[in-house]
């Protein structure tokens, strides 16, 4: 199985953000959750790595469970060390690619797994490899901020993948690109998909969304509207989506 | 001018870069070792290196050497431990009453440049599944050292010059010997404008010195 989401809610304050939200979704397969702006569908993708903790519902991802209950707090240093275990194989790839500015792109790449135990030629040797096949082989030694938006993003991409990941999040990953340069994410995600990495990927962008999706969820307001394979793109089941689908 | 002084004075130049030199290195070992504390939060320690900043940030250099040097020999325990052959010397007196202000200093610019880094590159390091202390001693604080370079840069400037104040508590420095010769000589204008053209030449070496190394450790934000 790959992800399980039961019954999750979030409020930040009085604020309900995502409200008994449940769904799952196969080994291997690239979910689109879509929704206009607000929708709750960021909060919700960054739930699935534990970034955001929810109030209350239960998480099931990679192998491991995660049980919320409403005004209980697990404690702090226990549940923090599960968590850095999930992260470990749920990747994540920013909107603003969050690139440790003053590390090279190589060093961006090796960090994490050398902290993990992994040698440093054994990063080295994967991180080259990433990079060729991100199509950026000759940007190892250059700065972050030497690369354009696109390069940055790849360059993001290849390090999440650098742990392997079992789980790979896209939060937005178009929404700071030119359309032209959306085409090289697209083509990624599918190559990735073909790799057989499972893949869940936040945007508001239909015809992206349309272009890597095997499912769609599309929420508003906090609460899953519709569900279902790719197929909903051309038979929408719901007013709500068919009217996000035109605009 | 007279230029006979130049030598005399230049004797005590040894003693200003020591004291200077070595100050430093102890202030920024300190520095160091507060701002992780503060960072970590780390209890009760936090609340002493906070009370650490208030007292050395909120009294002056030349009390804090005073007390450092006169203090501890009003007791009688200070005086029989094995502190004392240290804590009796004026060149150590003066060292740790200039690392501990440095410290002080320092670890309010490196707490400021660590809070200065952007949250992203935090979420970046959760999201690869690093703990908090790892996100901040291999990724936090390395970004937060090079944006704190041109500031410490100062800090390190204000240092040399505020190492003249141990010629108070009988250090032989360059001010110490500067004193001297203004005592035996009345030549009180030609005395301290050397005096103080090197000092003026000491940071401007010091200030070259730190251009070159922002340079480098900046290298990445001019790309």
């Amino acid at each position: 199985m790959g992800i399980a989401v039961q019954s999750l809610s979030k409020s930040f304050g009085d604020h309900q953000v995502l409200r008994d939200i449940s769904f799952s979704i196969n080994k291997g397969e690239t979910t689109v959750l879509l929704g206009s702006s607000g929708a709750g569908k960021s909060t919700l993708l960054r739930m699935l790595n534990l970034l955001e903790s929810p109030d209350q519902g239960t998480l099931n991802i990679a192998n491991m469970e995660f049980t919320f209950h409403k005004g209980q707090k697990p404690s702090p240093s226990s549940a923090s060390a599960k968590a850095c275990q999930l992260r470990r194989k749920v990747g994540m790839v920013f909107q603003q690619y969050h690139l440790w500015p003053h590390m090279t792109v190589l060093a961006n790449l090796m960090e994490a797994p050398v902290q993990q135990g992994i040698s440093k030629a054994e990063a080295r040797d994967k991180a080259i490899g990433l990079l060729e096949r991100m199509g950026l082989p000759d940007k190892a030694n250059a700065w972050p901020s030497s690369l354009s938006g696109g390069q940055q993003q790849r360059v993001a991409i290849a390090r999440a993948l650098m742990l392997s990941p079992e789980v790979l999040l896209f939060d937005e990953p178009t929404a700071a690109l030119d359309p032209a340069i959306t085409n090289q994410v697209v083509e990624i995600i599918n190559e990735l998909q073909a790799s057989g990495i499972t893949m869940v990927v936040v945007t508001h962008e239909v015809d992206f969304a349309r272009k890597i999706a095997s499912r769609v969820v599309y929420l508003e307001n906090g609460e899953i509207v519709e569900e279902g394979t790719a197929e909903r793109f051309t038979a929408p089941q719901t007013s709500a989506f068919k009217s996000y689908l035109q605009h | 001018m007279n230029l006979e002084y130049l030598p005399e004075l230049l004797k005590g130049l040894g003693t200003t870069l020591e004291l200077t030199l070595a100050s430093l290195f102890t202030g920024l070992m300190l520095a160091i070792l507060f701002t992780i504390v503060l960072s970590l939060k780390v209890r009760t320690l936090n609340w002493l290196v906070r009370l650490q900043i208030l007292l050395f940030t909120g009294t002056p250099l030349l009390i804090q050497i005073f007390l450092i040097y006169y203090g501890p020999a009003q007791f009688d325990v200070i005086k029989s431990s094995i502190f004392w052959p240290w804590l009796s010397q004026p060149w150590f007196c003066a060292m740790l009453a200039l690392a501990l202000n440095s410290a002080a200093y320092s670890t309010l610019l490196f707490k400021g440049a660590i809070d200065a880094v952007p949250k992203s590159d935090w979420e970046a390091c959760m999201a690869l599944g690093m703990t908090h202390r790892q996100a901040l001693l291999r990724v936090i604080l390395p970004h937060a050292a090079r944006r704190a370079l041109p500031a410490y840069g100062n800090e390190i400037i204000l240092v040399m010059k505020g190492s003249s104040l141990a010629s108070t508590i009988t250090l032989m420095d360059l001010m110490g010997y500067a004193a001297r010769l203004n005592a035996q000589t009345y030549d009180t204008l030609t005395v301290f404008t050397m005096a103080g053209l090197i000092y003026l030449a000491m940071t401007g070496i010091l200030t070259l010195l730190i251009r070159f190394m922002e340079h480098k450790a900046l290298a990445f934000s001019r790309s």
